[in-house]
């Protein structure tokens, strides 16, 4: 394989001998093992690009814009209750669009952590009324992701105690109104450098456009690593984890996406439609369907062990999952005790696409799985 | 990737040639004059593969620490100094080998501090946290790793640390320097060879990878006594960098010059092995810090990945021609970046993996490390 490569290295300084007729016949990269089959890879970047990715970064860039401003307008009001309530919903959008972008672990968002700067739960909300309390906490510090992002916000907005002093009357709410200042302002600047590069002016799209063909570090081989680990956290830090999958059936109430909002279900479905959607190649404002993982795994003509379509198989079962999911009663953080069978139900139905999405999938693609199993976000 | 000369494009074209005849299987063959194995005769390097047995054991004895164990400060230089410590591997009690007094004379303090430190946190720990020793647990609760007060794991750093200050230093810092090259390959010593074939053999040994290693048909095999050090961490980055082969033939090319007294060639190999290992070395460091960013916030994972990116950028200096300083690294590297592991930011672990990536050439590999 490296002989290989380094002959290709070659391969530019011997062009003009015509080197690379008789290279083509005996190398082995990736396109011998994909190359007949008809599918435009690099067209299903440009797709990616244009309906998936830039698209639902706009809209995660709009419902933080919006959530800073209804911010602002509770602040301008002078923590009128009445406003309270924008702030909550403008939240909870912006908590919603996230689901639709934390799959993009790629590039940018990889090197910044993204999901663990802006997602990191359950909030640890012992250290964030310390931070709150000692004012001036460095929200850098890896010691404090557990006490920012929207799992903070989730906790200051929400939960009856601190929503109650964020909004009180006593001096020490402008400690609680700092340190929202503080998480929002920490969101905006990690943000900051995701919108840069892929919307204004966005000059990582060439990058990603670039890293054609499937080995580690191409685009495609980034996408599909991203979009399983991401699915593996639906299914271990969304569910797995509160329902006691990790821990011998002792559930985790707390530790629930969304604890203090209870939009927990709402999360997982969220995030589900956001990657079913991914995979099937639906744009972000569902208007179409075009080149996605879903059409190439059925232009490769992979199947199932018992020999079924597996582009369908995958699809079916996405589609299983979310209806699971659905019929759980809200909030899951009672249901991981009080409806057992609907939980494990759905965390089975979810498990089942791991091995399709994770194993067959990537190997029709020649694609290798680089990231190790994660604990949560 | 190294420049193309013309010797590589002939080959090339010859092996393309060859290529033609078998066009199924592609069984090309370098056409080079050294073997593929590192198969040579009076091949011996006991003293090493003793040392390398010692330290499992000494790796062993530390990482009971994440255990919750008592480690005693007194077996550990017992075992450093093979000096009445009872190996689990018998044949080592008779041997009159020891780690202590091989080890880089730079490292000899942070060692005694290390293992000092290691005894006192390891008598009943609690819950570690920042700014408290003790053990600490995955978010899973799958993994637990005993801390000091800054997030190290000094069994980590007794390991990695070992690997750089003796193995990685004593391969290309003693046996390949002056003064063990410079030396009779005249007079073969039955089972050992000349004088200088026995010192590079003695190289080579520190790297702790059998015969075939990185040859055509070799799989590497995790369950081997072999998958340990840097046997191990070579093959673990092998998929991205090639080293398993790119090392293996430097070594070899070294040897068979030696044979032939072709002492030019010998030290082509020689900055090649140096670099090479270096870039392991390096590649190692920057592979922990992106796993450390991934696990960001994971105590337990992020700061076990950390201690391990710390102990490959601490090896760094024990290269001859290290490509970093001593004194930037353990002043302006490991103190800056690295001080406190629970209080490190994703700012901090990118900048240091891009100051590494330059240093060490690995800008295109960095990310997929």
């Amino acid at each position: 394989m490296s002989r290989f490569s380094e002959l290709f290295q070659m391969s530019k300084l011997a062009t003009i001998a015509g080197l690379l007729v008789f290279l083509s016949s005996c190398s082995k990269d990736d396109s011998n093992q994909n190359g007949k089959v008809d599918f435009d890879r690099d067209a299903m970047l440009e797709y990616w690009i244009d309906q998936n990715i830039v698209p639902a970064y706009q809209n995660f860039d709009q419902q933080l814009t919006h959530l800073q401003s209804t911010w602002a307008s509770l602040t301008q009001a002078q923590f009128d209750p009445v406003e309270l309530e924008a702030l909550r919903n403008s939240f909870k959008g912006c908590y919603l669009a996230f689901q639709q972008i934390k799959a993009f672990e790629i590039g940018p968002a990889a090197d910044i952590s993204l999901r663990a700067q802006l997602n990191t739960y359950p909030a640890d909300t012992a250290l964030i009324r310390q931070n709150i309390a000692s004012g001036g906490a460095n929200l850098q510090s890896a010691s404090n992701l557990t006490a920012k992002g929207l799992p903070a916000l989730d906790y200051l907005l929400f939960s009856t105690s601190a929503s109650a002093e964020l909004m009180g009357k006593a001096s020490q709410s402008q400690y609680y109104r700092n340190y929202v200042d503080a998480v929002l302002s920490d969101m905006a600047n990690q943000w900051q450098t995701i919108y840069t590069a892929w919307i204004n002016p966005g000059t990582y799209k060439s990058t990603f456009r670039g890293s054609t063909g499937n080995s580690a570090g191409s685009a495609l081989s980034q996408m599909v690593n991203a979009l399983n680990k991401d699915y593996e956290l639906i299914k271990n830090a969304k569910i797995g984890f509160p329902a006691g999958k990790k821990t011998l059936g002792k559930t985790y109430p707390f530790a629930c996406e969304g604890y203090f909002s209870q939009m927990s279900e709402e999360l997982i479905i969220a995030n589900l439609e956001a990657t079913h959607n991914l995979y099937r190649g639906i744009s972000f404002d569902g208007t179409r369907q075009g080149p996605g993982l879903m059409a190439y795994t059925e232009a490769l003509g992979a199947t199932t062990y018992n020999g079924e379509p597996l582009y369908e198989a995958i699809d079916q079962q996405f589609s299983l999952a979310l209806e699971a999911v659905e019929k759980i009663p809200a909030p899951l953080s009672l249901a991981v005790d009080q409806y057992k069978n609907e939980v494990d139900a759905a965390y089975l139905e979810i498990q089942k696409n791991v091995i399709l999405l994770k194993t067959d999938m990537p190997s029709a693609m020649g694609v290798l799985i680089t990231y190790q199993d994660n604990d949560g976000d | 990737m190294k420049p193309v000369g013309l010797v590589t494009l002939l080959s090339a074209i010859i092996l393309i040639t060859s290529c033609e005849k078998s066009e199924d299987t592609c069984a090309c063959s370098p056409v080079e004059s050294y073997p593929q194995t590192y198969n040579f005769e009076n091949v011996s390097h006991s003293g090493q593969d003793n040392r390398l047995d010692m330290l499992s054991e000494i790796v062993t004895y530390t990482k009971t620490s994440n255990n919750g164990e008592a480690v005693s400060e007194a077996t550990l230089l017992n075992m450093f100094n093979n000096d009445g410590y009872t190996w689990q591997n018998t044949e080592l009690n008779n041997s009159s080998k020891q780690i202590a007094d091989k080890i880089h004379p730079d490292a000899n303090e942070t060692f005694g501090i290390w293992i000092s430190t290691l005894e006192s946190i390891s008598q009943n720990p609690g819950t570690g946290s920042n700014g408290t020793a003790g053990l600490v647990q995955s978010n899973s609760g799958t993994k637990q790793y005993l801390f000091d007060g800054n997030g190290y794991e000094i069994a980590q750093m007794i390991e990695k640390g070992s690997m750089g200050a003796l193995a990685y230093y004593q391969a290309t810092g003693v046996y390949l320097s002056n003064a063990k090259m410079d030396v009779d390959n005249e007079t073969i010593e039955p089972g050992e060879g000349t004088a200088m074939q026995h010192h590079w053999d003695e190289a080579f040994g520190y790297w702790g990878v059998p015969k075939e290693f990185g040859s055509p048909g070799f799989t590497f095999d995790s369950d081997a006594e072999y998958n340990r050090f840097w046997a191990k961490y070579t093959n673990a980055v092998n998929d991205v960098l090639n080293v398993n082969s790119r090392l293996m033939s430097s070594f070899i090319k070294g040897r068979a010059s030696i044979n032939s007294k072709n002492y030019t060639v010998r030290d082509e190999a020689i900055a090649e092995i140096r670099s090479t290992w270096e870039q392991v070395c390096a590649a190692m460091a920057i592979h922990y810090l992106n796993e450390a960013k991934e696990n960001i916030a994971d105590d337990a994972l992020r700061n076990h990945q950390l201690s391990e990116a710390a102990g490959f950028i601490y090896s760094l200096q024990f290269n001859p021609s290290s490509r970093m300083t001593r004194s930037e690294i353990m002043n302006d590297i490991l103190p800056v970046y690295l001080g406190n592991l629970y209080e490190v930011s994703i700012q901090d672990l990118n900048t240091l993996r891009d100051m590494l990536a330059t240093r060490f050439e690995l800008q295109q590999e960095k990310e997929i490390l």
